[in-house]
């Protein structure tokens, strides 16, 4: 009997060690949640100086408002003026993941496309550009469902020595033959257009392959300043050397990389990647940005937020999250559905000499 | 550096294979458990569920020395108590460990977990839903035998002493802390996510990196055991800003070869 004992305590003795060893949790109620969002972001938020965002001062000001005994609803639109007050479309607000959200759920986001109008048109780049009428000879890559396109590469109608290359979204993946297979068809031209408009981005880490392609030599291309730890100065630098593609088909020639506003997160790290290509020219519309790497998690109630937790500087300085400019400035012209302006444009700068 | 790794690992069971033993024994043991974890780096939301355990070992006891080695992997759920979003964790880990008698109850000695692979999934998250922690780490063991009666009761407990590891996670981002401290981080550079990846690795001292292992085991017969077991780890990367985690387990041991 002595022996079960001794094993009776000793298991209890150390399941409640746990209890004694961890640290308290607080109660999902609406101020606890509401300091915890606001913490979060000023602890973890990588842009607060760039952003010109006072986090003490505004969420002092939002939590004279919030009380325990407020609706859910009001909760969140509490907290929601936190998220919009970092004007950044990696910082977001839901009350479930992304994937279980429904029409109704709460959602807050910042609207990266406002005030700016349409860069790409499908029904324009089918009938006249990518179409299988008018087009028959051009590549598609699927995805792994059929539904939708990893890329379209060939040339355009009439233009049998300029390569076009559309990547409508960095959140695919590629075989490395895919890759080489693509870039050998580039390098027998004498120019490409690499079009990412729509690209809102995906995976960094294939974004910054394809941006390898561009280069024959190592390039500074910036640095990423990530945030640390919870001080406000906690930031610490990451300098990027891009490397060249260990590869045979490398594209020293002249590339237009077409840009709209949708271009945002891993296309922003493609673009800045190619900043320092002197061979590369960037036409269309102003860039949507969103240089910051971005972390997430549930709030005590189970409300999901994601934030930028660190900023990308480019090799000359600038800062990139509220976008970049296009070298070349182009508007698509919605009433005239016979041609896209920024291809023509882009195609005509390839041309020159 | 795992060239050496490797040869020391093959080195040691190899010497197990070859020298002889006065006793030794192979087991199975299933079990279940309850796990925990809070990572106040993001939240200070604990986590707790169910784990399911299974261990397979060897332990040989010698003229004036036990040894053995134990492959142990867990995989169970977690969920906090403010929502329903749950986190899968699958933990694999390899050990050995050398004891010295230094009475006729009492061992003292070393554990050492070759590797340790604790994978998190959290449902519905981006960056954050993956929170993998490579290790390997020595710890103390000290390890008392009760002998009531017939029949035997083993006590042990291991507190760790240091350890290299990787957490692919940071203060604020899905990057290990000392990559990003350092200023390496590279999209180009794959070793920083793979969790054995060589970037990313640090020493760690048990005030940074606390493990604590503790082994109740009850023999029922000549053949099963109970084993009851806590373990127990907290780190911190950043200061303040500890993650904790283990888990409280109850196995049935099967003792399948004595000799």
């Amino acid at each position: 009997m002595k022996k079960y004992i001794v094993f009776i305590i000793a298991v209890m003795f150390f399941a409640s060690c746990e209890e004694v060893l961890m640290e308290k949790e607080p109660k999902a109620n609406n101020l606890n949640v509401f300091d915890e969002y606001a913490t979060l972001i000023k602890e973890k938020y990588g842009m607060l100086e760039f952003k010109k965002v006072d986090i003490d001062a505004l969420s002092a000001n939002v939590r004279a408002s919030v009380t325990n005994e407020m609706s859910e609803k009001e909760l969140f639109e509490k907290l929601s003026q936190l998220t919009l007050s970092l004007r950044d479309g990696h910082s977001n607000l839901f009350e479930a993941a992304e994937k279980d959200l429904t029409e109704n759920s709460f959602q807050t986001s910042f609207d990266i496309l406002e005030g700016y109008p349409e860069a790409f048109n499908m029904d324009i780049m089918i009938n006249n550009y990518i179409g299988k009428k008018i087009n028959p000879e051009l590549k598609v890559l699927p995805d792994e469902s059929k539904e939708s396109i990893r890329a379209v590469y060939g040339t355009l109608p009439g233009h049998a020595d300029i390569a076009y290359v559309w990547i409508p979204s960095w959140d695919i993946s590629f075989e490395d033959a895919e890759i080489e297979e693509m870039f050998a068809f580039f390098k027998e031209k004498k120019g490409l257009i690499f079009d990412i408009r729509q690209n809102g981005g995906g995976d960094p880490v294939l974004a910054t392959k394809f941006a390898s392609y561009f280069i024959t030599k190592d390039t500074y291309t910036g640095y990423e300043r990530f945030k640390i730890g919870p001080g406000a100065e906690d930031f610490k630098d990451s300098r990027t050397i891009l490397h060249p593609a260990k590869s045979d088909n490398l594209f020293p020639g002249k590339v237009a990389v077409l840009i709209d506003r949708n271009v945002y997160s891993a296309s922003l790290t493609f673009s800045y990647s190619l900043f320092p290509v002197e061979n590369v020219t960037f036409v269309g519309q102003r860039a949507g940005g969103g240089s910051g790497s971005v972390a997430d998690g549930y709030l005590l109630n189970g409300w999901y937020w994601s934030l930028s937790v660190s900023e990308y500087i480019d090799y000359q300085g600038n800062h990139l999250d509220d976008g970049f400019d296009p070298d070349i400035a182009v508007d698509l012209n919605l009433e005239d559905k016979t041609k896209d302006e920024i291809i023509e444009r882009a195609l005509v700068h390839l041309s020159a000499q | 550096m795992w060239k050496i790794y490797l040869s020391v690992l093959i080195g040691m069971f190899m010497s197990q294979m070859l020298y002889g033993q006065e006793s030794s024994k192979t087991y199975l043991d299933v079990g279940v458990g309850r796990s925990f974890f809070q990572d106040q780096k993001y939240s200070d939301a604990k986590w707790n569920g169910v784990s399911g355990r299974v261990d397979f070992g060897n332990e040989e006891l010698r003229k004036n020395h036990l040894r053995g080695w134990n492959l142990q992997v867990n995989v169970g759920s977690e969920t906090p108590k403010g929502h329903s979003h749950s986190a899968s964790i699958v933990n694999p880990s390899l050990s050995y460990f050398y004891l010295r008698q230094v009475n006729e109850k009492l061992y003292l000695g070393a554990n050492w977990t070759i590797a340790n692979l604790y994978n998190r999934s959290v449902s519905g998250l981006g960056n954050n839903s993956s929170f993998t922690d490579f290790s390997s780490s020595i710890s103390l063991r000290g390890s008392y035998d009760l002998n009531i009666g017939k029949k035997a009761l083993k006590i042990s407990a291991d507190v760790g002493l240091v350890s290299l590891s990787k957490m692919v996670i940071s203060f604020a981002y899905s990057a290990p802390q000392s990559t990003l401290n350092d200023g390496k981080f590279n999209f180009q550079d794959s070793s920083i996510d793979s969790p054995s990846g060589k970037e990313g690795f640090q020493w760690m001292a048990p005030w940074d990196d606390l493990r604590i292992k503790t082994s109740i085991q009850y023999a029922l017969s000549k053949r099963f055991d109970l084993v009851y077991r806590w373990e127990y780890r907290k780190y911190e990367l950043v200061k303040d800003y500890p993650t904790m985690y283990g888990l409280n387990s109850l196995s049935l041991r099967y003792n399948f070869r004595l000799r």
